[in-house]
Parts: C-alpha cells; sequence; structure tokens
C-alpha cells in the first residue's frame, strides 16, 4: 500500500510545459530512493493557467508552476521527509497567503465538479482507474432498463444540451428513438471551435471513458449500432486519449458486439475535424462526416429524422454525454436536485480574461455571475474594475429581431450578450441569461476591465466569425464583411453616425437571414455592445476618441515629465528609437515615429508612460 | 396532403411537396435565386425565407416541407425589407451600376445586343444582360439604391479553358452549377473553394476545367442564374429572332435541342427542356453545333470531273453520276450509308441500290451488323435510371451516348450497382470497372457463367450481380472486336438476365439505317469491309484505304475531304441541321428534325438528291412531292415485316472506323471546331 501518490497532470497545457519530463523525474527519484509511492499521469484539472500542476495524496496537496528542477525537493523534503514544499503552494497574487490544500483553493473549493468529476483525478489511459471511480456503472444500469426507461430517467434528470443551444436531452433521444429508418447514428460533437474554449479538450483528455460510456448509453436509448466522435484535429492528445480509452473499452466488452451481454452492439469511429469552426454545427459536422465540403444545410429536416447519409441521427456535446453516465448511475432524482427549476445539474465555465484566476469553472446553474468571478476567479486584478463578461463564446443559438425594434427588447434566447456590471448578481442558467439576452453558449466566459474596447471587442469577434464563415449564404459570407470593415472604419477614426444605424440594420439583417447558427449568431457582439455601451461607438465617431486607449488610431503615448525619472527604459526597449533623453531627465516620445508598440507603457516603472486619447467633446 | 395557407391563400399541398412547391402550385411568387427545378434545394440565397406561425425564426421556402395546417406570410414588409436588404448585400459585390440605374431601359433600348467587352462592368457589358435572374429579382423588389460600400472583389476572369469561360466576380454563390455538376452529372469538377469572404467556385487547386475531370457539357452555364458562366463563340450574339427545336445527330442518343437562329445563322444550342424529356447534353451537341454546320469547309456546288473537278449544275451533275452508275454491273457497284444520313436520306439510298438490283450495301460503322439487329428493342422508352443493375461494355461514354450517362448515374443514386468491363474513360463513381483486353471473351465466360458453368472469380461475382434485379446493358463498338461474333453472346447474357439492352452506336441514326435494312442483302458484301470486286462506290461519307480497282467515286457528302482527289461526281448534302426528316436513337425512340436555317451553298438533302438521281436513272417511284411522302414510305419500310440480313455480314477489325462518335458524318469534329481537339486531347492524356 502506497504511502502517497503523487498525481502529475499531463493536459496539453501541462505537457507544453515539460509535464512528462516531470513525471519521468518523479518515477526516477522515487525508484532510486525505493519510497512507497505511486506516480500517476492524469488529465487537465482545468486551472492550465498555473501549470504544470501536480498533486499529492492522501495531504490533497495542490503544487503550481511546477518544474523538473523542483522534484528533488519534493521528493525529498515532501515524500520522504514528510515536509510539504512551501514555496510551491498556490498563492492568488504574489503577496497572498499560500494555500496547501487543494479544496480549500477558492477556485476549486467553489465549485461543484459533476461533468469534471474525474479530472486531474484519474490516469485517463488506464481502464481500471476509470472503473475503480465506479466507471461504466451507468451503462451496466441502463442496459438493465428498457430504452424508453432509460430515455425517461434522463428526461426526468432535466439535463439540457451543454453545446449550447440548451435543448432538453431527454427530448432530443425520443425523436430519434421515434424516426424511421435504418441505420440510426449517435455522434458526439467534440469540435469545441469556439477560441478560449477547452472544457471538452480537458475531460477528452481527462475522463475519455466518460464520454465514450455517455455515447454508449445514448446508443443505447436511440437505438443506434453506429457511433462517431468528431473531434478537432487541432487536440491531438485528446484524440490519441480517447482511441486508447476506446481500444480498451472494445477488449473489456464496453464497446463492440453484445456488450455486456445484453445483446446490444456499439462502437464508435473517430473522426477528425480539419480545421473549420462551421463544423462544430451539427448539419456542417454530419456533411464533413460524409466525406462533403463543412457547409451547414437547412433545417428541417432535423437531424433526428434525416442526419448522417438521411439516416436519423442524435448529435450530443462532450459536455452533455460525459454527464449522462453520472445520472445513470446515481439518479435522475439527485441531479434534479442540483441547479435550478428549469436548469438542473452543473455547468463548465471556461474562465478568462481579466481575472485572477482563469481555467475550467463547474458549478450548479443558477450560481450567480458574481459568484463565480469574484469566488472562484478571484476578482478583477491589478485593482481594476469590472466592465463587462462576455458570455457564450462566438456561437450559438438563434433569436428573431424585428426590424423596427430597434430598443431590443429580448424575449428568447440570443448569443454573446455582454453583461455590463451593475447585472453581476444575475444568477447563471439558461432562463436568466435568456430574460437578459444571452444563453449559456459552450461557456465560455470573458472577463473584462476598462482596458477594454468594446468596439475593439466587437471587431475581434467579427473578424473570428468571418474569417470562418464557410461562404454558403450571403448574409454571413457579405454580411460579417461589410459589418467588420465598418467597425474598423469607426476604429480608425473615420466613422460617420449613419454607420451606427447601417451597423445596426446589417447586423438584424444577419441575424435574421443567415442559414445557421454560425451567421444567426455572429452580430451578436455588435447588437449587444450597441445596446449597453453605445457611448463608447459615440465617443469613437463624435469625438474621435478611444475611452479604454486601445484603438490605435485614435490613441497615442505621452510621457508625464512630472513622473518620469529618466531612468531610460523606455527609450532602450523602443523598437522606433521614437524616443529621446537624457539620463535622469525627462524623457520625450516623437509621435511621429512612435508605432503605438506600447512596450514603453509596459517597461515603465513609475507610470510615468501614458496612453491618451481625446478628451470626450472632441478636445485633445 | 397537407393543407397549407400562403397570405391569405389556402392551398393543397402534395406527398413530400415544400412550401415553395405548394405557392408555385398557386401561383404566388415568393423570390428564388439558388433554386432550380431540377436540382436539390440548397437554402443558400436566403431569398425565399418565409414566416411561418409557430416556428421561430424564418425558413427557407425552398426546402421546408408543407405541413398541414401551416399559416405561412411571406409578402410582408418584414420580410421583403429583409430580402431587399440580403439583395443590397450581394449587389454590393457585382457589378450593379446598370441595376439600379434610372436610364437603364432606355440604354438598352439604343444598344440592343450586349456590347462586347472584355471585363463585364455592368449589365450594359454583360451577356447575359437579357436573361439575368439577378436583374430580375432585384427588379421586382424596386431596389433603387445600394447603401453599402461597393467591393469589386477582383478574381480573375478564367478563359483558359475550351468553351467555357468564368468570371467569378457576377457569381453569386448561388451553387446551381456545383448542384447541376455534382448531382446530376456525377462529375463533380466544381465546388466551394476557401472560406469567409474568399469564397469563390474552383476547381480542385484552380486548375483549368480540362484538368479537373469537366466533360464541358455546359450544364453549368445552362443553370448560371447570372453572367459568371459563359460559353466563349457565341455569348455576345444576343437574343435570337427564332428557337427552333430539333434533334441532335451527333450521337445516337438523339437529344432533343432547341437552336437559337438570327439571320439565318445559328448562334447557340440548349436542351429542349423538360417538355421534350431534355434537360441535359454533352459537349457535342451543346457547343460543336454553330461551328459544324456553318464551317467553310463545306460542299457548296455539285461538282463534275472532266479531269479535273469542276462546278456544274444539279443537273448536269445528277446526269453524270447516273451516267457513271449505268456503266457497271449490280454486283461492281457498293453503296456506303453513311450513319449521319437521317431515315429518308438512308431509306433513299437503299432504296437506290434495290433499283439497281445491287446487293451491296453497308452502313459506315463497326457495329451495324444483322447480328447486332437482335439487340435492337423496338419502340417505348428504356428507363435506365431504374434499373438494379448497368453494365456497360466497351463503350466510352466520354464519347459517345454521354447523356445516357446521366441516367446511369441516376440509376447509382437510385441504389443500382454499376459495372464497367473494358470501357475507356468509366466513370470514377462506378462500383466495378474491369479493364479486360478483349471484351467479346469475357462476354463468352459471362454467358457461360449464367448457364452455370465453371469460370474465374471474377467472371462468378459478375454473373451473381446480374441476376440481383432489373439490368440495364449498354454496350459499344468494344463488343465488335475480333470477328464481331461475341454480339451473339451478349444477346444470350442479356436473355438470360432479364437484361434490357441499349447498343450505344458508334454512328447517330444506325438503328435506323439497319431498320431501313441498310445491310447487303442476297450474295453481296458489305462495301465497308470488304471492297473486293468492286469497281464503283457510292459513298455518303469518307473512308480510308479505297483500293484502287475502285474506278468509280460518286461522293455525295457534306464536306470537303481528300476524296476529291478521286471523286469522280461530288454532290453537297446538306447537313442535319438544314433539313426536315427523322432518325431513331439507341433506345427505340423517333425523334423528328426541323431545318434551322437554309441549307449552306447549292447544297440538298439527301433524299432529295436521291429522289433526282432515282429519276434520271429511269427507276419507278422516285418522284417525290415532299420529304413527308419519303418519311411515309420509311416508317412503313420500318414498321413491317422482319428485316433480311444477307448472309456475308460478319463484323471484324478490317474496317473498325476508328473514333466514329468523334466525327459527323466521318469527319473529325475536332479538325473544325479547334477546342473540342482540346477536349480530345487531354481523353487522350487522361487515358495514357
Amino acid at each position: 500500500m502506497a504511502e502517497h501518490t503523487v498525481l502529475v497532470c499531463t493536459g496539453t497545457g501541462c505537457s507544453s510545459s515539460h509535464a512528462p519530463q516531470i513525471y519521468e523525474a518523479f518515477e526516477k527519484a522515487i525508484d532510486e530512493r525505493g519510497l512507497a509511492v505511486t506516480v500517476k499521469k492524469t488529465g487537465c484539472h482545468g486551472f492550465c493557467q498555473r501549470g504544470p500542476i501536480v498533486v499529492v495524496e492522501p495531504e490533497d496537496i495542490l503544487y503550481c508552476e511546477v518544474t523538473v528542477d523542483d522534484v528533488p525537493d519534493i521528493v525529498t523534503m515532501h515524500l520522504a521527509q514528510g515536509t510539504p514544499v512551501e514555496r510551491l503552494f498556490y498563492r492568488e497574487t504574489d503577496d497572498s497567503e499560500p494555500i496547501p490544500h487543494y479544496h480549500d483553493i477558492p477556485f476549486y473549493g467553489n465549485q461543484h465538479r459533476i461533468i469534471l468529476r474525474n479530472c486531474g483525478q484519474i490516469d485517463p489511459e488506464d481502464i481500471d482507474d476509470y472503473l475503480e471511480a465506479d466507471g461504466y456503472r451507468g451503462l451496466e444500469k441502463a442496459l438493465g432498463m428498457t430504452p424508453d426507461e432509460v430515455i425517461e430517467e434522463i428526461k426526468a434528470s432535466g439535463l439540457r444540451g451543454r453545446g449550447g443551444a440548451g435543448f432538453p436531452t431527454g427530448r432530443k433521444w425520443r425523436f430519434c428513438r421515434d424516426a424511421n429508418g435504418e441505420p440510426k447514428y449517435m455522434i458526439c460533437n467534440a469540435d469545441e471551435g469556439d477560441p478560449g474554449a477547452f472544457m471538452d479538450r480537458s475531460i477528452l483528455e481527462a475522463d475519455p471513458h466518460s464520454v465514450i460510456e455517455g455515447l454508449a448509453i445514448a446508443a443505447y436509448a436511440i437505438g443506434a449500432r453506429h457511433g462517431y466522435i468528431y473531434v478537432r484535429e487541432e487536440y491531438p492528445l485528446a484524440i490519441h486519449r480517447f482511441t486508447i480509452a476506446r481500444d480498451q473499452a472494445r477488449e473489456r466488452g464496453y464497446l463492440g458486439d453484445d456488450i455486456l451481454g445484453s445483446g446490444f452492439s456499439f462502437d464508435i469511429e473517430i473522426k477528425k475535424g480539419a480545421g473549420a469552426f462551421v463544423c462544430g454545427e451539427e448539419t456542417a459536422l454530419m456533411a464533413s462526416i460524409e466525406g462533403k465540403r463543412g457547409m451547414p444545410r437547412p433545417r428541417p429536416p432535423y437531424p433526428a429524422q434525416q442526419g448522417v447519409h438521411g439516416k436519423p441521427t442524435t448529435i450530443n456535446n462532450v459536455k452533455t454525454l460525459a454527464t449522462v453516465p453520472a445520472i445513470m448511475a446515481r439518479g435522475a432524482e439527485w441531479y434534479a436536485s442540483i441547479g435550478s427549476e428549469r436548469s438542473t445539474g452543473t455547468a463548465v465555465f471556461a474562465l478568462t480574461g481579466k481575472t485572477a484566476n482563469s481555467g475550467l469553472v463547474e458549478v450548479p446553474m443558477g450560481t450567480p455571475l458574481r459568484s463565480i468571478i469574484y469566488d472562484i476567479g478571484g476578482g478583477v486584478p491589478y485593482g481594476k474594475e469590472l466592465k463587462a463578461v462576455q458570455t457564450g463564446g462566438p456561437s450559438g443559438g438563434c433569436i428573431p429581431a424585428h426590424l423596427a425594434d430597434l430598443t431590443f427588447d429580448y424575449e428568447s434566447l440570443v448569443q454573446d450578450v455582454y453583461v455590463p456590471a451593475n447585472y453581476v448578481d444575475l444568477p447563471i442558467d439558461y432562463e436568466t441569461l435568456a430574460r437578459v439576452g444571452s444563453i449559456m453558449g459552450s461557456g465560455g466566459m470573458v472577463v473584462m476591465d476598462d482596458d477594454t474596447c468594446m468596439v475593439d471587442v466587437a471587431h475581434f469577434f467579427l473578424s473570428f466569425t468571418q474569417y470562418e464563415s464557410c461562404g454558403k449564404c450571403p448574409t454571413c459570407r457579405i454580411g460579417t464583411k461589410k459589418m467588420m470593415d465598418l467597425l474598423a472604419k469607426i476604429k480608425a477614426g473615420r466613422g460617420e453616425m449613419s454607420d451606427i444605424n447601417l451597423l445596426e440594420e446589417l447586423a438584424i439583417t444577419v441575424k435574421n437571414g443567415s442559414l445557421c447558427g454560425l451567421g444567426q449568431t455572429a452580430p451578436n457582439p455588435v447588437l449587444t455592445t450597441l445596446r449597453y455601451f453605445r457611448e463608447e461607438y459615440v465617443a469613437h465617431i463624435r469625438d474621435r476618441r478611444c475611452p479604454a486607449r486601445v484603438c490605435k488610431e485614435l490613441i497615442w503615448y505621452e510621457i508625464d515629465p512630472e513622473a518620469c525619472i529618466g531612468c531610460g527604459k523606455c527609450a532602450s526597449n523602443c523598437s522606433a528609437d521614437a524616443i529621446t533623453g537624457e539620463a535622469k531627465q525627462p524623457h520625450v516620445i516623437d509621435a511621429s515615429k512612435c508605432i503605438k508598440c506600447g512596450m514603453c507603457f509596459k517597461v515603465c516603472p513609475t507610470g510615468a508612460v501614458k496612453k491618451q486619447t481625446n478628451l470626450p467633446g472632441g478636445g485633445a | 396532403m397537407a393543407s397549407v395557407t400562403i397570405d391569405g391563400q389556402s392551398i393543397e399541398a402534395g406527398e413530400g411537396e415544400t412550401i415553395l412547391d405548394a405557392a408555385e402550385r398557386a401561383d404566388i411568387f415568393i423570390p428564388t435565386l439558388c433554386n432550380h427545378p431540377d436540382l436539390p434545394a440548397f437554402g443558400g440565397c436566403r431569398m425565399c425565407l418565409v414566416k411561418v406561425e409557430g416556428m421561430g425564426s424564418y425558413v427557407p421556402a425552398c426546402s421546408t416541407p408543407a405541413r398541414d395546417g401551416m399559416v405561412i406570410h411571406s409578402d410582408i414588409e418584414e420580410l421583403n425589407r429583409l430580402r431587399r436588404n440580403i439583395l443590397e448585400l450581394i449587389l454590393s459585390e457585382h457589378p450593379s451600376g446598370c441595376i439600379i440605374c434610372d436610364d437603364r431601359e432606355l440604354c438598352f433600348d439604343y444598344h440592343r445586343a450586349p456590347s462586347k467587352a472584355g471585363r463585364t462592368t455592368g449589365c450594359r457589358f454583360c451577356p447575359e444582360k437579357d436573361e439575368c435572374d439577378l436583374y430580375d429579382i432585384a427588379a421586382s423588389l424596386d431596389i433603387e439604391d445600394i447603401r453599402l460600400p461597393i467591393e469589386y472583389r477582383e478574381r480573375e476572369v478564367r478563359r483558359d479553358d475550351p468553351f467555357i469561360e468564368r468570371d467569378y466576380n457576377l457569381c453569386i454563390l448561388c451553387g446551381r452549377c456545383v448542384r447541376v455538376c455534382d448531382e446530376i452529372r456525377g462529375v463533380h469538377a466544381v465546388d466551394f473553394v476557401n472560406r469567409g469572404h474568399e469564397t469563390t467556385i474552383g476547381t480542385a487547386f484552380q486548375a483549368p476545367l480540362l484538368d479537373s475531370g469537366c466533360i464541358f457539357c455546359g450544364a453549368c452555364i445552362d443553370v448560371c442564374p447570372t453572367g459568371a458562366l459563359s460559353e466563349r463563340r457565341m455569348k455576345w450574339g444576343g437574343s435570337p429572332e427564332q428557337r427552333i427545336t430539333t434533334t441532335c445527330m451527333l450521337c445516337p442518343v438523339g437529344c432533343s435541342i432547341e437552336v437559337d437562329v438570327t439571320r439565318d445563322r445559328i448562334l447557340n444550342v440548349h436542351a429542349a427542356g423538360p417538355g421534350h424529356g431534355t434537360t441535359q447534353l454533352c459537349v457535342k451537341g451543346r457547343f460543336t453545333l454553330p461551328a459544324l454546320m456553318q464551317h467553310h469547309e463545306r460542299l457548296a456546288r455539285p461538282m463534275v470531273r472532266d479531269d479535273v473537278l469542276k462546278a456544274a449544275s444539279w443537273d448536269d451533275a445528277i446526269g453524270a453520276a447516273a451516267e457513271l452508275l449505268r456503266r457497271y454491273e449490280p454486283h461492281e457497284i457498293g453503296f456506303v450509308v453513311s450513319p449521319g444520313m437521317i431515315n429518308e436520306g438512308g431509306y433513299m439510298l437503299r432504296k437506290i441500290a434495290h433499283a439497281l438490283e445491287c446487293d451491296n450495301v453497308g452502313v459506315a460503322s463497326g457495329m451495324a451488323t444483322a447480328g447486332a439487329l437482335q439487340t435492337i428493342t423496338s419502340g417505348g422508352s428504356i428507363d435506365i435510371a431504374s434499373a438494379d443493375v448497368v453494365l456497360l461494355l466497351g463503350v466510352d461514354l466520354r464519347i459517345t451516348t454521354a447523356v445516357l450517362a446521366v441516367s446511369v448515374y441516376q440509376a447509382k443514386k437510385n441504389g443500382a450497382r454499376v459495372v464497367t468491363i473494358g470501357c475507356d474513360g468509366a466513370p470514377r463513381w462506378a462500383d466495378h470497372a474491369i479493364a479486360t483486353p478483349s471484351v467479346p471473351n469475357f462476354l463468352d465466360g459471362l454467358q457461360a457463367a449464367l448457364s452455370g458453368e465453371a469460370c474465374n472469380n471474377d467472371v462468378a461475382t459478375m454473373a451473381e450481380h446480374l441476376q440481383n434485379g432489373s439490368v440495364a446493358i449498354l454496350y459499344g463498338p468494344g463488343v465488335m472486336a475480333d470477328d464481331g461474333t461475341a454480339i451473339a453472346s451478349l444477346a444470350g447474357v442479356a436473355s438470360s438476365c432479364n437484361g434490357t439492352v441499349i447498343p450505344c452506336w458508334d454512328g447517330a441514326n444506325v438503328q435506323g439505317l439497319l431498320m431501313l435494312d441498310c445491310l447487303p442483302g442476297g450474295h453481296g458484301n458489305n462495301p465497308v469491309r470488304d471492297m473486293t470486286g468492286l469497281k464503283a462506290l457510292y459513298l455518303t461519307q469518307p473512308l480510308p484505304d479505297i483500293p484502287e480497282h475502285v474506278e468509280t467515286i460518286i461522293l455525295q457528302d457534306v464536306y470537303t475531304s481528300n476524296l476529291l482527289e478521286r471523286a469522280d461526281v461530288v454532290l453537297p448534302a446538306a447537313s442535319f441541321s438544314e433539313e426536315q426528316g427523322s432518325m431513331l436513337t439507341c433506345t427505340g425512340e423517333r425523334r423528328i428534325l426541323q431545318p434551322c436555317t437554309t441549307p449552306a451553298g447549292q447544297s440538298r438533302p439527301d433524299w432529295d438528291i436521291l429522289s433526282r438521281l432515282g429519276v434520271a436513272l429511269g427507276c419507278d417511284g422516285f418522284a417525290y412531292d415532299d420529304v413527308a411522302a419519303v418519311t411515309e414510305e420509311a416508317m412503313d419500310h420500318i414498321a413491317g415485316g422482319k428485316k433480311r440480313p444477307g448472309e456475308n455480314d460478319a463484323g471484324g477489325e478490317e474496317r473498325m472506323l476508328p473514333d466514329g462518335m468523334l466525327c459527323y458524318r466521318g469527319h473529325a469534329i475536332g479538325a473544325k471546331v479547334p477546342d473540342f481537339a482540346r477536349l480530345v486531347e487531354q481523353w487522350r492524356d487522361d487515358d495514357a
């Protein structure tokens, strides 16, 4: 019986920081010293910002930003002598108190991990680890029920699709079960195209069996023999781990013919994406599986009736499928007791941006936004104020907005709202977000402070969706380009007030006219920033001013002679030779040479370098 | 049946119909751009979006099934405004000055034909000016201005291919060309390429169409709603004065074609359309007719040799021909019927031979033998698309009966198994493509296998496939290799497996001419294969290697050729686009030809020449008032009684006329139409 277990995270993030070498170093050192320690590789903890992460049990100690050179210390001091290495403990900021224990760290302690239950806890390449963690119990139970009973159980749990639209999962399976056509197909959508989203990646790297089990249960419920997992090719480690897991599942009889002697047969084919965001849209995904160009098709007919190869198909997100085994094992009632009434269970967010702690956050539905940002995220660092939170990533569902109604009273679901700071007490669930004008999306949550320009953010997301547009419908293909051009014009200080109206009308046209979710939601950054931050647009246009001091054409750099100590750091870091000054004398920036790279601003020790923009009203 | 309401009007929609189908049925106009009656719905242009009560977002009428009880709104301000906005987006990238110009009508009235231009910068300079779907929609929605910044996409204009020119600056990405090429033709030479704003239509790696498998059938041009795709030679012809429906005689399918004519010149050719059962053509019929029919090498005057060939009057030339023929015994003359001749012409030639008691009659085709008669089905159309198995034997569908490939592809999509044996240019979607050095040997083996004898694996698998339902067998010249007796095995195979046979002749009207008895009678020889003992030849197309002992040649042909060095009398014949008559297709249907233009020079229809010849020879029954009388007689002959093939009618490698279907009337199409020669060269390269 080992005295200690060392869990080395080998998710993509930590692996890119030499986690595999750390693992080997541990193995070697422990072997040399003959210690009774088990070293395990785990998948992603979802806290990549602080990686590489090493957890030591049974003390529940978490070490972060570990390097290979730290291994001797951990082995000698902690494992051999019982004294944990304090310098490697988690600290919220450099001068905060260290928190040694995993579950005391607010980032983790305030989470309720069901989807991510095994992430960072088990070795994803060892099926026995999964089995020990109650793995495949859900499948066993399901096979002892009828498919209809399984569907009823999922319905009763209230589980809603975690891919973004939040459609009730049980109902989706019901449609497919009732549809005519053989063979039926069960697909896991692991394309995860939202920039900054990495929950699906983490789950596949850390706990691939949970997805396999979920697929098998779903396939049993809808009556499918064939399964696909469509993984974006940019996730090689996830694909690698999933392949190993699938092969192990086959060996042990959890996949293949006559699973666990039930008479039910099911197997999974792995299909890699080829670099298109639009293939996360279900009809484009199916076209890609069929070997065609990833372009969406109009619905109806829906995949449940006519999907891959024209046959009834169900497509679920990774997170949805990872939840299913837990629901089957522990019961619908247990799951429904978590979260809010119409949005049960938990949701995973990728919390990023201006937040002290960034990473994967899993909380019950109905958790206030404030709690996520402050209690888990640790708030906005460097003393800045919260300006906005973007939820849902650049993709999602759709809502018709009436052309004449420019005050945008959203009653139904709109993607990607920018929630202003005074909405921060908002509980996060499908319904409340919808009332304000948002949806879960696949769970991206970007925190923004005053240094974020909302016009710039709108332009940034539009450039992404425009680049990824498949080009089929003119609204998305041309409309997003025109909107992007208008925003670029505004950012460059050449905007006119009529551009705002044109932007709004274009946004509504693109939203109402586009074929798929990509186009229908692409205008949301524009629509919502116009709704809540219209004054920033006006400032850019009327005053040629960028309040957040981001838009290069509208800002310039100046050195405050009172604050400058003449250290010369700015000048020596200026790649344009735009700064002159003598030692210990105030330095000066030559605006005609300045390329506005911001290096001087970064390196100035006294904050003497200022980013300036026009005053409100237009004066310089 | 489903009861729906559109804009307050109640409509009964049929099984499987969409909202758009229901609207069309009730004459309710819903604008569309990417929709096309022959193509599966795309849902891309977003013009047909309608509002259905109870459905969250707008849905496209073209793809949404009509469900009972649907209440649909289409002609409402919010949707029309959306449509105008979408159109504005398209127009902001499409040269659209003329579309919104107030002076458009006046301008166009002064300049009736489109101004030929190197680059289209507006409707005035666009070949599609009179028929542009984009303009029609813009006009119907009253677009008056484009409020968005105009941005030319500056795509390269592709002029490097034969026949087809592509200007993607005019493309609205409706996807029709992609769909017709992929779903209807099974070629898939073009698709959407790139993403985002850079999305355009193109081939793999933007290679020329010639290198991308394109068969130049022109279907893409036909479905393109704008001027993006056009045909090089005739695109500036403007609206034609007349459109005449006739039949193409460049292969035995005999597609119904609509010929555009202005001032007695053929401008362009299109498929005659759904009313005539044809929406698809092939490169030959679609693109080569104007150059072919109006080529400067057309024979224009009758000529008689007086040491050298001299122009003569018709009477003199006919008289000279009759006089020459009277010099010989019947067994010394051979009559060669060109498969490019219509029924009336072939019938008359055979009637002349018969009147002269000459049995040496043959069709200039390697496949036209008595044996082949047993593979002809009489009357009615054969539905290839519903066969369970399609067998292609020794036929190159790129060269001949290319339009049948469309039906074969439809069969494949309906679940049929497609097998090719010994076929050059076999379609890449065939289930099995078997190369064999000898199609006849394979056929013998197959017949044996179907009778239960032992055979090798390939053949055994084939035999098994053939017993799984209805079989359509398309066979071509490859079957006639060796001694041509494999035709009997073919007939045997067909009857063993419930198969329908379609002979893909190497000549357009072989079927009609065979039914008209243009075969050797009694002890006669087929002069195409065996010229032993012949001293005179009556040719209706050139033949190679005519032996010296043939001292007299009467040539009744459409174009000049080397034979003019030997011919004693030259009689200029009208081409098929200049005459009235009929032909029989390889699927057993009778098709009518109408004259589109007056015959070139002094040429006359074949039947007319032969009627005068008959009279000049002093034979009875050769005086006809008009072609209708000839037609009647010819049809009676086809309808009545068994054909009487003579004894000496084997096939054979000797006299296999190379590439019959790359020719019209024995003359290489590529020599008259340079773009076609480029295509043939590409096929040769592909096969090498």
